[in-house]
């Protein structure tokens, strides 16, 4: 019999240990929830991988190296699975980000209608260039392609964990001002139906 | 065949964007009539319908629905999952057309599931939207929760022998995903690199297994077909494709919008009467017919019908079918920046053509438009063009990329040059 036999079990215990305890820190019962009840959709486990993800990322705002390597524990997936997932679509975030996200659109028929001038504006009222978060972090401002409304350009979404999403609709830079003010007044006010239960 | 007056809008009848109808409305207006008409036929009968309707896929590239589902291998009796996927993607440039159907009339999609899931034996269906569509997701789940109540799914639908589940799937924001096979890969929960084919999805798609993907439109077309004939859908376009299609123009147009039309409907009508025409001090200086990804034509091919093979004959393509209209008072140079960049940042990069090619582009163009580009770019435009010319790269993406990039230099050389011949750019 192997000398190291009961180390060896006791090591591997405690590694168990430490799995739970990561998986319990991260993931909380409201998380693993929804993702059990999402891993139905799906044959293999893997197919949830992207709306863990994001049930993650609803919750804390972004996705930490410690939430993949939860989500890996208990999805049975390997990391780098998941880690190449997360960091290969746009709208998971790998960093932290401020409690709202506006996302003007810097598509083609945006551009067209004057996406720049109000991007200006809002950089210049923020104090943020693109990819940047307020310091206060209340703010992130991330452009994105073509939102799908481009009869209303141009147009900007805003999101947020917790935030009811809501699309402004043919911006002018004037408009800037007021926007901002409308949103700090909400920041606080959950969104319908309550976060993650 | 109905008895009942069948209807002219048949994509958007039931749209209701303020509150979509609830199961029980959409069944007093006809809803899943169209479904019940497909259940108690063979599913042999049904796909004869389809092909004879000569309805083409709406996510861009035209491809005849029913002969797609044809390849579909006959059912054994190993009760294996056969996969139906929508198509909700919508990240083409300027494309806004499947937004407006997924929020105004959720049921109209899940009824066209349900006909193709007969069609096809298929077992689940997956409804892959983009992120950003949340009102439409919302909207949808609680369509699915009625039919579940109602036992229009789930085991035994209606009676039958169709046991068939629906789940919505959202996206983590990426172009490329639109592309059917990239998209099968990101529901295996995998990065959305394309797949080589053969096989087709059709056979192998989704876990191996058979699988259809069809835009949100091309399901919308479903019931009426189904409940009214081949022959009914043929008789509604204007010239040689059949339905009616989602037409949709954007840009400085007085009245920006989305309309149902016949196919084949000329694009000065769409522009000129249901957009209104150019705005006050605008003239209408190009327009790409059916987003980004789609060559430029000019105002002399307006008196053209947008119909797949029309629009493909004067060196474009019908795509969306959602216009986007350049003026006169915006820079043509910096509106092909604006569409070669955004496919440079969605490119998936597994080729080596679309990954260094479209960067490559996206700077000579930064360089023309902020007055530092040289005539030769121009030529090194034109290398890129060929190099990521369809059969070059592995996917559609770079291709469609090109587009816009090779009509540009052709339709606005002029504009090119004098960038370059002024050292800036003439519009800012
Ligand atoms: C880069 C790329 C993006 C695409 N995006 C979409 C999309 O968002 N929606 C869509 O329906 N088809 C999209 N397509 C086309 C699909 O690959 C596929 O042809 C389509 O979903 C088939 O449906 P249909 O036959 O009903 O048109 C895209 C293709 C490429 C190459
Ligand atoms: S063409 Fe571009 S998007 Fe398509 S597979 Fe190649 S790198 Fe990926
Ligand atoms: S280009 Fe901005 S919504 Fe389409």
């Amino acid at each position: 019999m192997n000398p190291m036999g009961n180390s060896s079990q006791a090591i591997q215990a405690s590694i168990i240990q430490t799995d739970k305890r990561q998986i319990h820190a991260c993931l909380t019962e409201g998380i693993r929830n929804e993702i059990n009840h999402l891993l139905d959709h799906y044959p293999q486990a893997s197919g949830a991988s992207i709306d863990a993800l994001k049930i993650v990322q609803n919750h804390y705002g972004w996705v930490s190296d410690d939430a993949i390597n939860a989500l890996a524990i208990h999805m049975q997936l390997p990391v780098s699975d998941l880690e190449s997932v997360a960091t290969f679509y746009n709208l998971i975030f790998r960093k932290p980000v401020g409690k709202i996200l506006l996302h003007p659109c810097n598509g083609i028929s945006c551009m067209l209608m004057g996406y720049r001038d109000f991007f200006g504006a809002i950089q210049q009222s923020l104090n943020i260039s693109d990819g940047e978060t307020t310091q206060n972090n209340h703010f992130t401002l991330i452009s994105l392609p073509c939102l799908g409304a481009c009869d209303k350009a141009p147009v900007m979404l805003k999101t947020g964990s917790g935030q009811e999403d809501k699309l402004f609709t043919n911006l002018q830079p004037s408009m800037v001002d007021h926007i901002i003010a409308e949103l700090e007044q909400k920041k606080n006010k959950p969104r319908q139906g309550g976060d993650i239960k | 065949m109905n008895t009942k007056q069948a209807p002219t809008h048949p994509l958007t009848q039931h749209i209701n964007l303020d509150e979509p109808l609830d199961l029980s409305c959409y069944k007093e207006a006809g809803g899943y009539d169209g479904f019940k008409a497909a259940i108690s036929q063979p599913s042999d009968t049904v796909l004869s319908i389809l092909k004879d309707s000569n309805l083409r896929g709406r996510g861009g590239a035209g491809f005849p629905t029913g002969l797609k589902w044809s390849f579909v291998p006959p059912r054994d009796d190993s009760g294996s999952d056969r996969y139906l996927v929508v198509n909700g993607d919508e990240m083409e440039p300027g494309a806004f057309k499947d937004r407006w159907l997924l929020e105004g009339a959720p049921h109209q999609l899940i009824e066209g599931l349900l006909i193709a899931a007969h069609t096809i034996s298929a077992t689940v269906g997956y409804i892959f939207l983009r992120n950003e569509y949340s009102l439409a997701a919302d909207r949808i789940q609680k369509s699915l929760d009625e039919c579940y109540e109602a036992g229009l799914l789930g085991k035994n639908i209606l009676g039958s022998s169709l046991c068939f589940d629906i789940h919505i799937h959202t996206s983590a924001g990426r172009y490329i995903c639109g592309e059917e096979t990239a998209l099968i890969n990101s529901l295996e929960g995998k990065r959305a690199n394309p797949r080589s084919k053969p096989p087709f999805p059709q056979v192998a798609g989704l876990w191996g297994k058979p699988t259809i993907v069809n835009n949100v439109e091309t399901f919308f077309n479903l019931p009426n077909i189904i409940l009214y004939g081949a022959e009914w859908y043929q008789s509604l376009g204007r010239h040689k494709d059949a339905g009616t299609k989602i037409y949709g123009v954007s840009g400085r147009v007085n009245k920006p919008g989305l309309w149902e039309l016949p196919m084949g409907t000329p694009i000065r009508e769409i522009i000129e009467v249901h957009a209104g025409g150019m705005c006050d001090g605008y003239k209408l200086r190009g327009y790409q017919p059916g987003g980004g990804s789609t060559d430029f034509l000019l105002p002399e091919h307006l008196d053209t019908p947008m119909d797949y093979n029309e629009i493909g004959a004067i060196g474009s393509r019908m795509g969306t079918g959602t216009i986007i209209v350049l003026d006169d008072k915006n820079c043509p140079v910096d509106m092909v920046l604006n569409l070669v960049s955004f496919f440079a940042q969605e490119s998936c990069g597994w080729c080596t053509p679309c990954r260094e090619g479209l960067p490559s582009a996206t700077y000579i163009l930064q360089q023309i438009e902020n007055g530092k580009g040289k005539l030769e770019d121009l030529d090194y435009l034109l290398d890129i063009v060929e190099m990521v010319a369809p059969g070059n790269t592995f996917c559609a993406l770079a291709p469609g990329a090109a587009e816009p990039l090779q009509s540009g230099l052709k339709f606005f050389r002029d504009d090119f040059e004098q960038h370059i011949k002024d050292q800036c750019c003439p519009y800012h």
